[in-house]
Order: C-alpha cells, then structure tokens, then sequence
C-alpha cells in the first residue's frame, strides 16, 4: 500500500476536471503543508472504480439480508446451534468485509493520489514561555505562602494524606478476615466419608485394590462451599504402604489425603497404581502416596495432608478428626 | 471544486453565493459547531493532519478496533450474562447437562449460547476479539520497540501502552473467569494461591477479594462489574489519552527521501486515511466474526460447571497467561518455615516478582536507555533494528526468555506430543531459561552486524549480478551493479541516519568520568564521579556497538 517513490511520477491528468481549471497544485504550500506528488485517473478508470465499489457495498446489502433471513429460518435447535451459527457469522463476516473492502477500493482508486508533506512544529515551547509559566506557577506557590506557613502545610498535608483513609476502611467489609478460617474443611471427628458425586457413604470393601475414590465429608450439599473439603481414598494392596504413620492414620491399606495440592491449590487427578505416584495435572507436581504423600517432582514443596481414618460399626469410613495442618496452598499465617 | 481548494493567494475566502441543499446543510452544521465551540479551526487542521504509511503502523488500529468490538459484543453479552454465584439446576435445551447443579453464571452461559439466536456468534466474536487485542497490542509493542518509536518525546505513551497492555491481559483473565466453568475456575484457584503467597498481606489481599475463604459466593459479581465497568473505564480513558499523544505528537516515520526530523510526508487524514482506515475497522471486525462463526472458541460446556473437586489434565488458559503459567511450573520448589511463618517461594516468584520485573523492565526500557545513552534528543525518525544492534539483540533476548516461559505453560502438551519425560522436559526448560536468552542476544547482534554489513556493501558496491569477467591481465574480477537510485537513495538515508553519532546529542564524559579542563596549573583534573554514573559508563560502552563498514569504499564522514 506505500509508494515509496520520493521522486514525482507526473502522469496525463484526464477527468472530469479540466485540467486548465484545476491546475496541479503539486508544490502548492499552505502554512506548513506541501504537496509534492500528486496523480488522478482517467474517466474511465474512475467509472470502473466507481462499480467496482458499489459491486463491494452492494454485497455488503445483500449479506446484511441474507443475515436477516438466516436469522428468522435457521433454529438454533439444530446440532446445538452450530448451523446457525456459521450462518449468521459467515454472513455477517462477508457483510463486513465487503463493505471494509468497498471503502478501501474507494480510498485507493477513487482519491486523488497524493502524498502530502507537512511541517513538524519545535515539540517544546520557547524558553522564555516556559520560564514564564515557571514563574507564574511559583509566584502562585509564593502567593499561597506555601513555604512560610510551615503549620498551614503541614496540617495540609496531613488532611490531605489522611483524605483517603474514609474510602480505604470502607473496603474493610470486602470480607471477614481469615483468623483460622483456613483450617476450616468440614471434617470433624466421626463425619463419614461419602463419594463426591452419588453421596454415599463408602463402605470397607467396596475400593478394589490399586483403586482411588473422590469423597467429601458427610452433609456437604455443594462441594464449593468447603472447597478445601475432597480427599482422596486409596486402597493400597498389602505390605505396599512404606511409611509406618501413613499406615497409622489409615485403616486396612486404606490411607486418606487431601486432593488439594499443596503448590497452588488444584484438585489432584492423576494416580499411577504401579508406582503410586499422583501428579497434578496444573503444574505437574508429583507426589509418592507409598511414602507420606512425599513431593519427588515439580513446584509443590510439601506432601498432601494425610487425613486419619476409621471404620464405623456399619463397616462404613468416617474421620477420625480434621486435618492436623493447613490443607492446600500455603500462606503467610501457615505454622510448619 | 478547486475554488474549495486552500488558497494562499492571501484573498479572504468567502461562502459562494449558489449553494445546493446539501453544501448548505453542510456549511450550516459546520458554522454551527464553530458559533458553540470554536471548533474550524481545530477541524481544518485536524482534517489536514497528515499520516504516514507504513503497513506496520496499522498494528496499533487493529488493537483499537478490536477494543470497538469487545465494546459492542459486551454489551450484548451482559443483555443475558447474569453475575451470580447462586445455585441453579439446568433446564435449557442443551442435553447432556439438564438437571446438573451449576452457578447462575454458568446456566446463563449455556442459556446465551444455545437459547439466544446468534448468542454463540457474539460470544465467540467477544472472545476472539479478546485475544486479537491483546495479541495486536504485543505485536504493536514490538514494532514501537524495534524501530525506537518510544523515544523522547513518545515515552510517556510507551508507558500507557505498557499499562494498557497489563490492564488488557487483566481483562482478559476476569472475563475468561465469568462463565464459572471448570476450567475459568481452576484459573481462578491458582490466581487464588498466588495471591495468598504474598508475604504477610497474602490471605487478607484473597479474603476481601474473594469475600472469604476460595471460592466464595462473591468472586464472579465483584468480577462482572471490574470487567465491564471499571477496567474498560480505564482502558477508554487511557486509549482515549494514547490516541490524543499521538494525535498531538504525530507520527513516527522511518528515514527516506525527503524525510527529516521535522516533517512528515504521507496522507492527510481527511479524506483519504480517514476512507481507510474506516474499511480497516470493518475488515477487522469481519475477520473477528469469520472467526467466530467457523473456529469455535472457549466451547464452557464441554468444561461442566466450576467443581472443587474436579480438574481436567491439559488444560491450558488463553496464550498472554501462558507465560504466568509456564513460570509457576517451572519454578523449583522452594519454601521457607521461619517463627511460625510461611513464605511459599514457588509461588511468590514465579507468580508475582517475576512479571512484576518483567512488567516493570519493559516500561522503563525507553528511560533506561536514554540514561544509558544520555539521549535527551527528540526522535521523529525511526530506526531499523538492524542499525541499533544492541537495542534489537536486547528486545529478542527478553522474548526468548518470554517464549521459554510460554513453552513451560505447555509442558504437559509437549511432553505429550513428542513423547518425551516430563520431567527431562521441565528441566531442559529451566536451563534453557537461563542458557537461551544471553544465546541469542549474541546471535541478534551479529545478525544485525551482518546486514549492516550487507547494506554498506550494496551501498557502496552495489548488487553482485553473478556475471565474473576475466580481465586481460588474468585476473578475475566480479561484476556488480550500482543499486536504483532510488533505494540507493533510501539506503543512505536509513544508513545516514545512524552514521552520524545521535545519541550524543549532550556530549559528556564517556565511563563516568567527567572531564575537566585543564586546570590553571596546567593538570587535568579527574573529578571524583558516583558510582551510578560509573555504572551508566560501563553500560554505554556495552551499547555503543560501533557500525560495520566495508574497509575499501570511500571513507564514511564520521568514520
């Protein structure tokens, strides 16, 4: 689209304009412009031109209708909307582009073709304008008595700094303040453990060996009310758990831990049961379940809390208590 | 028409005597507006203002009229969109997920998409929208950073455009969070965990932006009304000023004929820029909606709704928060335990000290440099990346290192798709973080070094025609063409414009030592300089790249 000729490529100026009553006005200077180079078409270039961009606005009309039409006689009941949607978007897309391209066509071959050149003006004022304005704003900063009256500036200041303070502390209920509300996951001592989606409670042999279950604690309608509440169930096979706590805190090659990774808080998915490793599919961390939930790669720096299990006299998993630590991310207040 | 024509004969101009309807409407209104706001003059001087053309000056457009669609297609959107966190159950007509719990956020998503005729359309125009703005405002910055167009007296617009770049990735971040999916929700959770790593401050900064421990029933209103009223507010006051800076400054232009520090030589901006770049805004919007209608983007109910417990592997956010998450996978897994306290390094650094210095880096390039260079000239003058060999070799080095973090954001995919470790390929990534950037800064630069190279040969020996003539005496000599005239021409003013030594507009002592005259007794004296200063000598030595020239030609005026 750029000519970068500098040199003036003078051509036969035909047109509706006769070339005696419109002079070139190439050198034409006004106050700080100048045309250098200028060239106009011929009649019958323009009248092709000319059809050329009405063919483009004339397409355009017709997708705009055609957009109407589609709108009123496509249902959106069809392949979830999808015909629908390519039709009004295809016609809309060629709508716009046909009229973007008709003023195009227009601006390249119906203007006349001339490149202008104009002045850049010194960017900063005189010197002595800045100067005076210097000094007029001092002479304001003089007239207030900003620098005798060291108390006026100082209580100043001190409004103005404290201004603020109104607006600041009314953001103060944004929210309650965390106290030790992060330790809150709905486990309790004796809550049992019900699978994340049916809501029932899991009784001891129904995990194969090898398998892993998402469950929440009893009584939780919506999961995101006690977001740091699921835990992972896994039944290890026999002599497979390696750590003599984590046996503990378990029952029957059973072990709890939390499903909230400890790095940034995704919900952990990913269990190879030949090695026990469980990675989270956000940012990769791995953790050996065999070992205390031990951190062997990624960003995660400590193992997921291991929750204490039992078994109720329905043969049916409850906890044992809450979390001894913090579940998921770390912050500030977080004891080690 | 020609009696229209500015006349500067110095005749007063006068309103002809025969006017048709139309030309007296338009003097009508016209006169109007100047009896109310004085306004002929600005108009006349607006209308005449002239633009240069240059393709990549039309990068800048694109980020504006994208900024126009999402304008018109959010609106729509928030007609059905409702910012709520309450419970519902589906009934709309999409099958698979009726009678399935959701937020209203969510339900009113999937009611706008498969309920509202052409709601898809606008939702997926306002998404692709979405990434054309910040994709068209990053490559926008790379053209007003390799040419240099941020310099006096553009820096204060190059640190709006930063500020509206870091706003735009923010806007993107809270509207890709509203529908209140699974995969929104998961972006949310970590942003979520890296706001709780900021020491000390961390969990009250989350606890009164989320309303309480994550998610809360807050997040998704207080979310609606940034995303929709206060961020675009101001975006439209910044790009409003941008535009205004840049209207005032006029443009940037690279050398040519004819070309100097104060002129500019283009196309005035009514009528012709002005035809123009209205048909650019409609192509812009064509392709955004050709997009949406054929590439389907963001498909939120192929997610399911947000849920605690449920994530889905390989499931990457939009490309400009890539970065962010290619750092925090990347990063290894410190964390430090003192009296009672955590700080999570693995999150505080990749998370927030690093795109802070990035973001930081990147606005204050242009001061960083001109006190480098104690460059306090004005530039209206562009230049080619391949004559500031430093400068390019500086700007391809941060993206490599940029481009790195992307790559880690992808690690799963690519592990995946190539087959490899996933572990083998986090930490090849983490060296090639530290290893790639200084790499390819040496690289840049030499290209650079090269084509400066290339230039003064074809300018001073012209273009090699392939033909080799044996000369009588034996000897065989290779013949070469002068160039054109014209790119001749252009080439010595692209050359020229850096062959003179510009950055020294305020001649000072080079390493920091300011040179004293001779004192009385006839010593030099060597004053004392501060160690900043010492500094800033240090680094110009390393930018001053002296240019390459070809030995045998004429010697070069300032060589």
């Amino acid at each position: 689209m750029t000519d970068d000729s500098g040199v003036p490529s003078p051509r036969k100026r035909v047109g509706r304009r006769p070339a005696a009553e419109n002079p070139s006005n190439v050198g034409e200077r006004t106050s700080d412009m100048a045309v250098t180079e200028q060239h106009a078409s011929s009649a019958e270039e323009e009248k092709f031109a000319e059809l050329q961009v009405a063919a483009l606005f004339g397409a355009g009309i017709v997708m705009l209708i055609f957009f109407t039409v589609c709108y009123f006689t496509i249902s959106i009941r069809h392949n979830i909307g999808q015909y629908s949607n390519y039709a009004l978007g295809g016609s809309l897309a060629l709508a716009l582009f046909s009229i973007g391209g008709g003023f195009i066509v227009w601006a390249k071959k119906l203007l006349p073709k001339e490149k202008t050149v104009q002045d850049r003006h010194d960017f900063n004022s005189p010197e002595a304008d800045e100067i005076e304005a210097e000094n007029t704003f001092l002479q304001g900063v003089d007239d207030m008595g900003l620098g005798r009256h060291k108390l006026l500036r100082r209580t100043l200041l001190g409004a103005l700094g404290l201004f603020p303070l109104p607006l600041v502390i009314m953001l103060r209920d944004l929210g309650p303040l965390p106290h030790n509300s992060l330790l809150v996951t709905g486990w309790k001592k004796g809550t049992r453990l019900v699978d994340a989606d049916t809501k029932l409670p899991i009784k001891l042999g129904s995990i194969e060996i090898g398998g892993i279950q998402t469950v929440v604690p009893e009584g939780v309608e919506d999961i995101n009310d006690y977001a740091l509440a699921p835990t992972m169930l896994i039944r290890f096979g026999p002599n497979q758990i390696l750590s003599k706590k984590e046996r503990d805190w378990g029952y029957q090659d059973h072990v709890a831990y939390s499903k909230i990774c400890t790095h940034a808080g995704c919900p952990i998915s990913l269990y190879e049961q030949q090695t026990h490793h469980l990675l989270c599919p956000c940012h990769q961390s791995t953790f050996d379940m065999s070992r205390d939930a031990k951190v062997i790669f990624g960003p995660a720096a400590r193992p997921l809390p291991q929750l204490r299990i039992g078994v109720n006299a329905a043969g049916e998993f409850i906890a044992l208590g809450n979390y001894s630590q913090a579940v998921g991310p770390s912050f500030w207040e977080r004891r080690a | 028409m020609s009696a229209r024509k500015a006349d500067e004969s110095g005749a007063t101009p006068t309103r002809p005597e025969n006017q048709g309807p139309a030309e007296k409407a338009t003097r009508g209104t016209l006169k109007y507006a100047d009896d109310h706001f004085g306004s002929a003059n600005f108009l006349k001087r607006s209308m005449d203002k002239v633009f240069p053309d240059h393709w990549s000056f039309m990068l800048g457009e694109i980020a504006l009229y994208s900024f126009v669609i999402l304008l018109l297609s959010g609106v729509y959107l928030t007609l059905f969109f409702h910012a709520s966190q309450r419970v519902v159950v589906y009934d709309g007509s999409y099958q698979p997920l009726r009678g399935v719990q959701m937020t209203d956020a969510y339900a009113s998503t999937l009611h706008m998409s498969f309920d509202v005729r052409g709601g898809l359309l606008m939702r997926q125009i306002h998404h692709w929208a979405a990434l054309l703005f910040v994709t068209s405002i990053v490559v926008h910055m790379f053209r007003v950073f390799f040419t240099g167009a941020f310099r006096k007296p553009r820096t204060i617009n190059w640190h709006i455009g930063t500020i509206l770049m870091i706003l735009g990735i923010l806007e993107g971040f809270a509207g890709y969070s509203l529908p209140d999916d699974l995969l929104s929700g998961t972006g949310l959770r970590i942003a979520y965990s890296v706001a709780e790593s900021i020491p000390v401050v961390g969990t009250y900064v989350c606890y009164f932006l989320f309303g309480g421990n994550y998610p809360g029933q807050d997040i998704i209103p207080r979310l609606f009304i940034i995303h929709v009223l206060l961020v675009p507010g101001i975006l439209l006051a910044l790009i409003s000023a941008h535009m205004m800076i840049l209207w005032h400054q006029k443009h940037t232009d690279f050398p040519g004929p004819g070309k100097t520090e104060h002129n500019v030589i283009g196309t005035k901006f009514y009528p012709g820029f002005f035809l123009k770049t209205n048909g650019f805004l409609f192509m812009v919007f064509g392709m955004v909606a050709g997009l949406a209608a054929f590439a389907q983007i963001n498909p939120v109910w192929l997610y399911g709704p947000y849920n605690a417990g449920q994530v889905s592997a390989g499931s990457q956010p939009d490309w400009y928060i890539l970065f962010l998450e290619g750092s925090l996978r990347m990063m290894p897994n410190w964390e430090t335990h003192l009296w009672h306290h955590t700080i999570a390094w693995n999150i505080f650094i990749p998370g927030v000290i690093i795109p802070g210095l990035m973001f930081n880096l990147l606005a204050l390039y242009p001061n960083i440099e001109a006190w480098v260079l104690k460059d306090k000239g004005y530039h209206n003058l562009l230049d080619r990346p391949r004559d500031v060999p430093v400068r390019t070799g500086l700007g391809v080095m941060s993206l490599t290192f940029y481009m790195v973090l992307v790559a880690g954001g992808a690690n799963d995919i690519l592990a995946n798709t190539f087959h490899w470790s996933l572990q083998a390929t986090t930490w090849v990534l983490r060296v090639l973080l530290i290893v790639l950037p200084p790499i390819s800064f040496k690289i840049t630069k030499r290209i650079c070094l090269g084509l400066q190279h290339h230039d003064e040969a074809l300018l001073h020996h012209g273009v090699e025609t392939g033909i080799i003539r044996r000369l009588p005496s034996g000897a065989y000599i290779e013949v070469e063409e002068p160039l054109p005239a014209k790119k001749a021409e252009t080439l010595a003013k692209q050359i020229g414009y850096h062959g003179h030594d510009d950055h020294h507009e305020l001649p000072a002592g080079k390493n920091g030592h300011a040179a004293e005259p001779p004192s009385p007794h006839g010593q030099t004296i060597t004053r004392p300089v501060s160690v900043a200063a010492k500094v800033r000598g240090k680094l110009e030595d390393f930018w001053d790249e002296p240019r390459e020239t070809v030995p045998d030609t004429q010697p070069h005026p300032e060589a």
